[in-house]
């Protein structure tokens, strides 16, 4: 059973999270992470997104496809579509 | 028994005046022209049916069995088997793409003996697909390509080509999509061939390229959907990678028989060459490297029937791992072959010097040795030994390497751009024990255990290594890239472990007693991996002296003979009418 040290059904719990773990991939940025800016523009290559969802995808306890990185291309919507992927697992999980 | 029938054909063509005829296919290497002659008997024996799947009307249902056919013709000429083989590669997106139209009508034109090209690389843009400028614009129903392809293999003799085009101007992962083009149906002057490029190798493969000036394309060009050409790509290169290590498999085959030949007539100081031990030592280390090239080989082209979630890190391997180890065995018997490797037209051994030069060009083709060990190497933390659940039974690699099991047909929505686990690095610890549970039985069972013993060792201090990594973004340090190299070979052990162990055939013959084969790959992988493992001396001595007194039996660990019989998939055949 995954335990999370937030509440990854509020989106703005699973956005903060989210732009912490993304931190690590960039060590040399200098700021913090733009929820809404696209992460291409942060220089996230091809094989960092698949390396950034293989993590998310352990965090969280479900699959995550890197290609949902393509398709939720900044961390507010990516988070926003996480936490809808956790809701419908919940029921499961109770 | 198709593979055998290809054998048997390819031995007859190569008789003077054939289209096989070495002295032939050397003429074509010296004027860089085409091989159309060993082309043209390839399509009348029907290896074009083989670039087909079979619910598309060909005969096309294992990898393996594939991959074994492409082999064969490698091992004859490497340039005639890269100059037919590129049709896999221009077909496989409309098969992975799935979608009844485009893939029915490829199918279609492939069986009528069409040659498909894959264009992927552009001018300056190397291996990174996100980088490329050629341009797909909508244009009332369908739309217009600009820009250019190059190089591309078999881009100016063939009429299809399958392109990945810029279809949003930022660009960016959905900013691709795949088309499938037909230059007969596009209007005069809109698309115009770049010259063929003299090559060091392959030199008379079409290595040219292709040039799109507002070219008008139909809407049922598109293969796959709008902004999903580079997932569709990055999917399909999972299959052509574990495809172009046939072609290694080839060239060491085609270098050991010129070996075997050369041992067989060369006298030194009054004895036979294969009586000094060095000889021997260096002619088994070059068959201990066939061996775990095969075993990488086929694990991949199973694997890719099998656990096709888990081929984004097989065919990254496979594809960094064999045509390196095959360079390497090349290397070895050059060194033995000495003068005869070097010069050319020589008593038949100028065949060397072409399939070295041939084979270089192998480490490059879809995605290089750096480019796949990079891939490797982004998600190596995600791999470490323990991190993730152990695949199930049935996705261990002992029962899918099984002689007689039946691989599932290729679902290609199975494909992942991410692999959830390593099946054949997850057996790794079980094999061991395995063997472990063997060790009283002989010395040399007790010898194997203890390679397989360091094997799982090298393999957990990988993992201990691997626990300081984290995953970043841009190109990996090297020493990552290093750690992805000794991920390479322990993933080499661990195939040749399962195959050992899947096979009982392989316990015995001549390079199966007392596990041979199998200590010659272990101890090729412990050296790989910085260790110096006691007794490997004799497994290459013993396995040198095979190469040399057994001439008839294959340098090989694969029964290839697959029989050649209908899938048996449970559904009714019902006679045609």
């Amino acid at each position: 059973m995954t335990t999370y040290g937030f509440d990854p059904a509020a989106p703005s719990e699973l956005q903060s999270w989210l732009v912490e773990r993304l931190a690590e991939y960039l060590p040399d940025l200098g700021e913090a992470v733009d929820p809404y800016r696209q992460l291409g523009e942060y220089g996230l290559d091809s094989i960092a997104v698949v390396a950034f969802a293989a993590d998310v995808e352990e965090q969280l306890g479900i699959a995550v496809d890197p290609t949902a990185i393509w398709d939720y291309p900044t961390v507010s919507e990516l988070a926003e579509y996480l936490a809808g992927e956790l809701a419908e697992r919940r029921p499961q999980a109770a | 028994m198709r593979t055998a029938d290809l054998e048997a054909r390819l031995a007859e063509w190569s008789r003077p005046g054939g289209p096989f005829d070495p002295a032939v296919l050397t003429a074509h290497d010296e004027t860089e022209s085409f091989p159309a002659e060993a082309c043209a008997a390839l399509d009348t024996w029907g290896l074009p049916e083989y670039y087909v799947p079979v619910r598309r009307g060909g005969r096309q249902d294992r990898l393996d069995e594939f991959l074994a056919l492409l082999r064969r013709i490698a091992a004859r000429d490497l340039t005639v088997a890269v100059a037919h083989g590129k049709t896999f590669l221009g077909g496989v997106c409309a098969w992975v793409a799935g979608e009844d139209g485009p893939a029915d009508l490829l199918a279609r034109h492939v069986l009528a003996g069409e040659p498909v090209a894959w264009g992927l690389t552009e001018p300056d843009g190397g291996s990174d697909l996100l980088a490329g400028s050629l341009t797909a614009t909508r244009h009332g129903s369908g739309w217009h390509l600009s820009g250019r392809k190059w190089p591309v293999n078999n881009a100016t003799r063939g009429n299809l080509l399958c392109v990945l085009a810029r279809t949003e101007p930022e660009g960016g992962p959905r900013g691709f999509t795949v088309f499938l083009i037909d230059k007969r149906a596009t209007a005069t002057g809109t698309v115009r061939p770049l010259p063929k490029m003299p090559t060091h190798g392959i030199r008379g493969a079409d290595i040219s390229g292709v040039e799109f000036h507002e070219a008008r394309v139909p809407a049922h060009a598109l293969v796959g959907t709008v902004g999903g050409g580079l997932e569709l790509v990055l999917k399909s290169l999972q299959l052509t990678r574990i495809v172009c290590v046939s072609l290694s498999l080839g060239a060491g085959d085609h270098a050991l028989g010129l070996l075997r030949r050369f041992l067989s007539e060369r006298r030194l100081y009054g004895r036979d060459l294969a009586d000094l031990p060095h000889v021997r030592g260096t002619a088994g280390r070059a068959a201990a490297h066939q061996f775990l090239a095969e075993a990488v080989a086929h694990t991949a082209a199973r694997a890719a029937h099998q656990v096709p979630e888990e081929l984004s890190v097989v065919s990254a391997v496979a594809k960094a791992f064999v045509p390196t180890l095959v360079q390497g065995q090349l290397r070895l018997i050059g060194d033995l072959l000495g003068a005869r490797g070097f010069l050319t037209g020589v008593e038949g051994y100028g065949g060397f010097a072409k399939l070295e030069r041939d084979h270089q060009v192998v480490p490059l083709f879809d995605g290089s040795t750096w480019v796949n060990r990079a891939g490797l190497a982004g998600v190596l933390p995600l791999l470490r030994p323990g991190r993730r659940a152990t695949a199930s039974v049935s996705a261990s690699p002992v029962h899918w390497l099984r002689e007689e099991h039946r691989p599932a047909p290729l679902d290609a929505r199975r494909l992942r751009l991410l692999a959830p686990r390593d099946s054949v690095l997850g057996a790794l610890p079980t094999l061991v024990a395995e063997l472990a549970e063997q060790e009283r039985t002989s010395s040399t069972a007790a010898e194997t255990a203890s390679l397989s013993r360091a094997l799982l060792a090298a393999y957990e201090r990988l993992g201990a290594d691997l626990k300081n990594v984290r995953p970043t973004g841009g190109a990996p340090s090297t020493a990552t890239m290093r750690l992805a190299e000794r991920y390479e070979w322990c993933f080499a052990g661990a195939a040749a472990l399962a195959l050992h162990r899947a096979r009982p055939r392989l316990h015995d013959g001549p390079w199966g007693q007392d596990g041979l084969w199998l200590r010659g790959c272990l101890a090729l992988a412990l050296e790989g991996l910085g260790s110096r493992p006691t007794g490997a001396t004799q497994v290459y001595d013993r396995l040198g002296t095979l190469v040399t007194t057994a001439p008839d039996v294959p340098v090989s660990v694969l029964d290839d003979m697959v029989p050649d019989e209908p899938v048996h998939d449970g559904s009714v055949e019902v006679p045609a009418a």
